[in-house]
């Protein structure tokens, strides 16, 4: 079913925090900054918003591993997981598309409060969808139109297509192709980190929720996420 | 660095200290992860590099890392100390590598005496005061007369036959960092010995030939009252462990901004010329006097420098045929006399060097003009006007109150810079009434980095040639723009007379018309090459090389060692002529290059055995002449042992080989060789008198090996030895110091962030980088905020002996109380971006940081002071 679609894989065991993503996110989709305070924690804006489709969530968590000392500073790039069955769907039929050649889920036009038999903060297990300043919906869209074989002037790595996010991060924690690819990709990956001093990393949510995955160095418990 | 960013890649042990790669350079780090996911790198089994990390803080780099080190500020010689220790005890060191290629065999004047043997000094101790406010010995200096090889009949040094003779220089080491236990180091650090213990058990197993380890450091390391020394504790290591000239090895200085290398490099700092070449000083009387002092036969470095910057390496008056000596007589000719006289020429091309020499500006001998001592006399009013260009002292430089009052003594200042900075705006800042202030300020409005076109230096030394992406808005203009008119219109009127006129009005300017034409970088690119001048034979050819640089007058350079990043086409080398489409612009201009395949040398390929290390050598175009990692010599061998088969010029690390020679064709492949000579036909450390690496380093102001000394304000008395502070360091008179056992009690340190730059006058005007940090905060543990009922992101005052902020608080687990033999020590970190001006504003962390600098170079000691925090 969703073998010719894309997947995304964030490895947090190679994300350094940088919020790099967060801004490329922006800047891809034109939006404005947003005001913010310090709160006590580098996590900024603190939340997913009108204006900022993904966000990078921080969390301290203490360990047992002494020469690790004790203690794990983990981050979590927040965003759409691309649901295979979404929910989002299902509460707002018109307003929610899902893209041909990525199988991306995508809010269209018509994703606004009036059109939802729920709020869809509330359909989405994950919390994401977001109101923007025009009272629609927006949250991630995979960048399905840099994907499109239609689209011009797109920068590629090495000849494929990328999200924006994929293209900026500095140190390739964030990785698409094909679900063949991707799940290969993730399997190795669970394999070595948790032989090299990680034997609670996580795949999450599982390989065929959606198309989008993590690979947790910690349990999701740990990193404070709904299973 | 001596290496390059993508060398990293190579590496089988990474240590990051003094530095947060993950969050100042995010985008090397990614050669780190690439060595991390290689199963080919790695020590002791283990299948990937592994990724050390020491901090006193748990870092962006710290969650990312292996082994992750505690390390109370200020602490790293003993840190690293104790690693030196742990290698020499153990037989953990690169046996060959210290013998052939360091001065671990040299003897030493039996007068010399270590720290070990003086309680924390060296011999030939001599001056200072003890400072009723710091508590300690300072101002100080050394008699370094002791700090000598012992010398034969010819004036040769004397070479022991065994490392184990106390007499030489690996005795020495030896005795000297005895005291470096691994108990004694974590009562300094308050690392936990067992993590310690692993850490010296994982670097010290780079020290097989095929193994290799690299240091990455920064402002961390730099910015203390020894930060020299503390880079000079890792060279040390690093000799050792042989880890020096090889693939994925080197010391590894990130540097903080895209051409802050290239500044360097042109060498706009007190104490040189473009090159490296040193500054003269009153003493240097004449241009032969000058050569013979800074060049000459009796020095690697000059024998008789001021001892402000003494590069004095004493003693190596004979002339060892295998010793190139690069920096003194090479095969006859001082080659400072070639690179000294060849700028002069471009300075002044119609003047004889000999008279140019004298428009020189000379120092005064003894007398120290580093940033520091600017700020101290402008507060005195000794300075009348300033031109502050691309630089925000108001916000960077330690002590910001000062800094701020001694702007008000100025006359006139001219700021350039894209934005009007704290600096720019002194005159109007909060709390001070513009009336009560004379100075007269002019900003000029200057293009940023995109809006220019010229060549960016980077930390792996690589000059990459960029366009510009647009013109700057309004009236600003481009720096070279800037700078040139002001040194067109100075000529024009000192043409009418004046003091002096001569060194202004006799200077070449050839890059523009001065009616209307816009300045060109290409032709300043030019120069710095260098070219042949009229009467030569070859009038406007560029040179190749520094190797065709001459003293007689007959070419000119502007930087000796960029001389080779732009050449004639008929001097490209072979794989240039049958690649043009390399360059994106300009053909010869090297540092416009962009073949994107990995290839050393001439093209040197997989398939002619090249190992794909990363040279990228057709990528750009690096100092010296495309070198791509430095000292390269060494990591070859030096001569012949057939017990292993080897011969001189078989790398030691075939898999990962920097340099092998290959005797068909009689050359060296892989990277551009240091020095292109036969195997074994020079000693491998070519810039040294000795050829020779030092471990025994005589030429710093404040000892030939590291010794750990307590930051000027400390918590704790110094365990390792009797003298709390580096007794060389320069106390400034009237600036203020806390008390030694006062109220202050807090180690505090400074640092930055991902998402804003240094001090923020571009950052904090982007409103997506102060959407990602909106305001600076203070870290500090959850132990502390507890004792001080300070919740998570409530406001605190932070003071100092120099002045106070109120800023908020970010209460972490990453920061732990340290145990200091017994005593519990607080540390905290202060976010220091921000400032009055701007679209986010905020308190400079600087106001609190002391006016105090490093023995050798001045550098702020930012990194290690006290300060008290109470809840606001």
């Amino acid at each position: 079913m969703k073998a010719n679609k894309i997947m995304m894989f964030i490895d947090t065991s190679k994300c350094i925090g940088c919020k790099a993503c967060q801004v490329a996110c922006k800047q891809w989709h034109k939006l404005e900054a947003e005001k913010t305070v310090f709160t006590g924690s580098y996590q900024n804006p603190p939340d997913l918003s009108g204006k900022n489709l993904t966000v990078v969530k921080f969390k301290e968590v203490e360990t047992d591993d002494k020469d690790k000392g004790n203690l794990k500073f983990l981050f979590f790039k927040d965003q759409c997981r691309h649901c295979d069955k979404p929910r989002c769907k299902e509460a707002c039929p018109e307003g929610v598309e899902i893209d041909a050649e990525t199988g991306a889920v995508i809010f269209n036009e018509k994703a606004r409060p009036e059109n939802c038999r729920i709020p869809l903060e509330e359909a989405c297990p994950y919390n994401v969808p977001r109101l923007n300043e025009q009272g629609r919906y927006v949250k991630c869209d995979f960048c399905y139109d840099r994907f499109k074989s239609s689209a011009k002037g797109i920068i590629k790595r090495n000849g494929k297509p990328t999200t924006a996010c994929e293209l900026t991060c500095p140190t390739g924690a964030i990785v698409t192709g094909t679900v063949k690819e991707i799940i290969k990709l993730a399997q190795e990956r669970l394999e070595l980190v948790k032989n090299d001093g990680h034997p609670n990393a996580s795949i999450y949510t599982d390989y065929s929720a959606g198309h989008v995955i993590w690979l947790l160095t910690e349990s999701p418990e740990k990193y404070g996420l709904p299973k | 660095m001596t290496q390059h960013w993508e060398d990293i890649k190579n590496a089988d042990v990474i240590m990051i200290i003094g530095s947060n790669t993950a969050e100042n350079h995010p985008m090397g780090f990614k050669w780190i992860t690439e060595a991390m996911n290689n199963p080919n790198r790695g020590v002791n089994g283990h299948k990937g590099a592994i990724l050390i990390n020491v901090d006193p803080r748990f870092t962006r780099s710290s969650s990312k890392a292996h082994i992750y080190a505690r390390m109370r500020s200020g602490t790293d010689i003993a840190f690293i100390g104790g690693i030196i220790n742990y290698a020499l005890e153990n037989k953990l060191y690169n046996e060959k590598y210290v013998r052939e290629c360091t001065n671990a065999l040299f003897k030493v004047d039996p007068n010399f005496k270590t720290a070990t043997d003086l309680d924390g000094v060296f011999s030939g101790l001599t001056g200072g005061y003890v400072d009723p406010v710091i508590g300690a010995l300072v101002n100080a200096k050394y008699d370094k007369s002791t700090w000598a090889y012992q010398k034969d009949a010819e004036g040769r040094p004397i070479l022991a036959d065994s490392l184990d003779d106390p007499e030489c220089v690996f005795g020495l080491l030896r005795k000297h960092f005895s005291r470096y236990t691994i108990d004694k180091v974590c009562a300094i650090t308050g690392t936990d010995p067992e993590v310690y213990q692993k850490i010296c058990e994982t670097y010290c197993a780079t020290h097989p030939d095929e193994k290799s380890g690299t240091i990455m450091y920064a402002m961390g390391t730099t910015q203390h009252t020894y930060g020299t020394q503390n880079i000079r504790a890792y060279a040390i290591l690093q000799l050792l462990m042989g880890n020096i000239g090889v693939a994925g090895g080197g010391i590894n200085a990130l540097r903080g901004q895209d051409n802050v290398q290239g500044s360097t490099d042109m060498c706009i700092l007190q104490h040189i010329l473009p090159g490296y070449l040193i500054c003269p000083t009153d003493k240097h009387t004449d241009l032969s006097t000058y050569i013979e002092k800074t060049g000459g036969v009796s020095s690697g470095r000059g024998a008789d420098l001021d001892p402000v910057h003494d590069y004095t390496v004493r003693g190596v008056e004979h002339v060892d045929p295998k010793s190139a000596r690069w920096w003194g007589t090479y095969k006859g000719t001082i080659n400072t006399s070639r690179y000294i006289v060849s700028l002069l020429k471009a300075w002044w091309p119609t003047v004889d060097h000999n008279t140019s020499y004298q428009y020189l500006p000379k120092r005064k001998s003894g007398v120290d003009y580093s940033m520091l001592s600017i700020f101290h006399d402008m507060l005195k009013g000794k300075i009348k006007g300033f031109i502050c260009d691309g630089e925000n002292p108001a916000v960077s430089d330690p002590d910001s109150l000062a800094v701020r009052a001694a702007l008000e003594k100025l006359d006139w200042m001219v700021c350039i810079d894209p934005f009007e900075t704290e600096t720019a705006a002194f005159w109007k800042r909060p709390g001070v009434s513009p009336q009560n202030i004379k100075t007269e300020v002019y900003l000029l409005p200057c293009a940023v980095a995109y809006e220019k076109e010229g060549s960016k230096s980077n930390s792996s030394r690589w000059a990459q040639w960029l366009f510009k992406a647009g013109d700057p808005p309004g009236e600003a203009l481009d720096d070279l723009e800037i700078i040139t008119r002001l040194g067109l219109k100075l000529k024009e009127l000192y043409s009418a007379g004046g003091r002096c006129p001569e060194p202004i009005t006799m200077l070449n300017w050839p890059y523009f018309n001065y009616a209307g034409e816009r300045a060109d970088a290409v032709k300043v690119a030019k120069e710095v090459n260098g070219y042949y001048l009229d009467g030569s034979g070859n009038p406007g050819k560029l040179v190749k090389s520094f190797t065709k640089l001459a003293n007689d007058g007959s070419t000119c350079s502007g930087n000796w060692l960029y001389c080779n990043q732009f050449v004639e086409e008929e001097d490209l080398d072979s794989f240039e002529k049958a690649h043009p489409e390399i360059f994106y612009c300009g053909i010869g201009n090297r540092m416009a290059r962009r073949y994107p395949i990995d290839v050393g040398n001439g093209g040197f390929d997989e398939t002619q055995g090249y190992k794909n290390i990363g040279l990228h050598s057709y990528w750009s175009w690096c100092w010296p002449v495309n070198r791509r990692i430095i000292y390269n010599r060494a990591s070859t061998y030096q001569s012949d042992c057939l017990e292993k088969g080897k011969l001189a010029g078989d790398p030691l690390a075939p898999d990962k080989f920097v340099i092998r020679w290959n005797e068909t064709k009689g050359t060296w492949e892989g990277d551009v060789p240091d020095g292109g000579w036969k195997p074994g036909a020079y000693y491998p450390f070519i810039m040294l008198a000795e050829g020779h690496a030092h471990i025994f380093g005589p030429g710093r102001a404040d000892g030939p090996f590291p010794e750990h000394y307590e930051p000027i304000e400390s918590p704790v008395d110094n365990l390792m030895g009797s003298y709390r502070v580096n007794p060389i360091v320069h106390r400034y008179e009237g600036s203020l110091y806390a008390k030694y056992g006062g109220k202050y009690k807090i180690v505090a340190t400074t640092y930055r962030l991902t998402e804003h730059w240094h001090t923020g006058a571009m950052s904090r005007n982007l409103p997506w980088s102060c959407e990602l940090q909106p305001e600076p905060f203070v870290e500090m543990s959850e132990e502390l905020a507890a004792e001080k009922g300070i919740n998570n992101g409530d406001y605190v005052i932070v003071s100092s002996a120099r002045g106070s902020i109120k800023l908020k608080a970010c209460v972490t687990k990453r920061f732990k109380p340290f145990n200091i033999n017994g005593t519990r020590v607080h540390q905290v970190g202060i976010i220091w971006h921000w400032g009055y001006q701007g679209l986010s504003t905020g308190p400079s962390g600087n106001v609190l940081v002391p006016h105090i600098g490093d023995a050798n170079t001045r550098i702020q000691e930012s990194k290690a002071f006290l300060v008290d925090i109470k809840k606001a």
